[in-house]
């Protein structure tokens, strides 16, 4: 309607959003740990392993109440993930505790060693001759799991923060 | 607002470690607003931007359009404090049907008692008492570099044609607050009741 007063409106919104940007960096800045942790992801790239994704995770694609026929539960201490590629699917059965997480789950098509990854390091389980594995005290945070198969073959999951 | 990331993406795709430094420091700043915005705590927040940089890393070879970087950021860590916000309303049910608190959580982004002038900490008082939507588009808004409004757009799952005019309502809004709690935090606009 009135562009002048809409183009002075738009200075002192700048200026407004300019101090309130200040304003953040003065009291919310980014933490120097996160800036550190993001860089050094970049060393965590594998570039010999196939990635199986995340197609399916409890925590989301469930709703408010978790109906699954008669085994229906409201326990949301108990979270399914299902990651995939081509060769293999892994299912996972995460358990909450204070802090920590245990892990149950199962490689359909291979069986050999699983490593679990956190930003602290890395855990091996064998996967036995059904597919499964088990994991427990896994620290709460992000993890991925990277499975190599008897065969040689490896397949790394996406990053989940369990 | 930086360059097209696409240059540094394909360098950092070829294993230069210098680039992706480089992709981390022009966007960390917009991440962590985002999960501010969505009132994520420090450790859930770091969490929330923490994924989204691995997931960038595990797919650093298969990014179609790399002009898309900022949007696909803005959009990962998004779903990711959403998925977060989601389990901790089924644990603790005391979030509204945004999926967003109906109160201030325990650990509010911004601690007033860091600013030292009065009327920056009237302003951060104004910005808490803003209704929801507006306070994340605003603290979104607030990261630095500036985001550009696509960026905004896909941090929030908003058109990007609603950023502008929402943000002005926004910033009015913000002003009639903040002029209420006494805090003169610029000049009025024009024709908004002089004299």
């Amino acid at each position: 309607m009135n562009e002048a007063r809409d183009e002075i409106a738009e200075v002192h919104d700048e200026a407004l959003l300019e101090r309130l940007r200040a304003l953040a960096a003065q009291a919310d800045p980014v933490p120097d740990l996160v800036l550190e942790s993001a860089k050094a992801a970049f060393l965590m790239r594998r570039l010999d392993a196939e990635l199986a994704e995340l197609v399916l995770d409890s925590a989301v694609d469930a709703g408010p109440v978790l109906v699954r026929g008669a085994t229906s539960t409201d326990d949301d201490s108990v979270r399914m993930l299902s990651f995939e590629t081509g060769a293999l699917s892994i299912e996972v059965q995460v358990t909450r505790a204070d802090g920590s997480r245990s892990l149950v789950g199962m490689v359909s098509g291979a069986s050999g060693t699983l490593d679990v990854e956190t930003a602290d390091g890395r855990r091996t389980v064998p996967i036995d001759s059904l597919g499964r594995f088990a994991v427990a005290d896994v620290p709460a945070g992000t993890v991925r799991l990277h499975v190599v198969a008897e065969d040689g073959t490896a397949v790394t999951t996406s990053w989940v923060s369990l | 607002m930086g360059e097209d990331p696409s240059a540094l993406l394909a360098a950092a795709a070829a294993g230069d470690g210098a680039a992706w430094n480089a992709i981390v420091e022009q966007y960390t700043g917009l991440l962590w607003s985002i999960a501010r915005g969505y009132r994520m705590g420090t450790a859930d927040s770091a969490d929330a931007v923490q994924t989204t940089w691995l997931r960038l890393v595990e797919n650093l070879d298969r990014i179609d359009d790399p002009s898309r970087l900022p949007g696909w950021l803005a959009t990962t860590v998004r779903r990711e404090c959403l998925r977060m916000l989601r389990r901790s309303k089924r644990e603790q049910p005391s979030f509204d049907d945004d999926g967003l608190p109906e109160l201030p959580d325990d650990s509010e982004p911004l601690d007033a008692a860091l600013l030292v002038e009065e009327r920056d900490a009237a302003l951060w008082r104004a910005l808490q008492q803003m209704p929801e939507r507006c306070r994340l588009l605003i603290r979104v808004l607030m990261a630095t570099p500036p985001p550009s409004y696509a960026e905004v757009a896909a941090a929030l799952d908003m058109p990007i044609g609603s950023i502008g005019p929402t943000r002005q309502r926004c910033l009015d809004r913000l002003r009639r607050i903040a002029e209420a709690d006494g805090a003169l935090i610029d000049p009025a606009p024009p024709g908004g009741g002089g004299k």
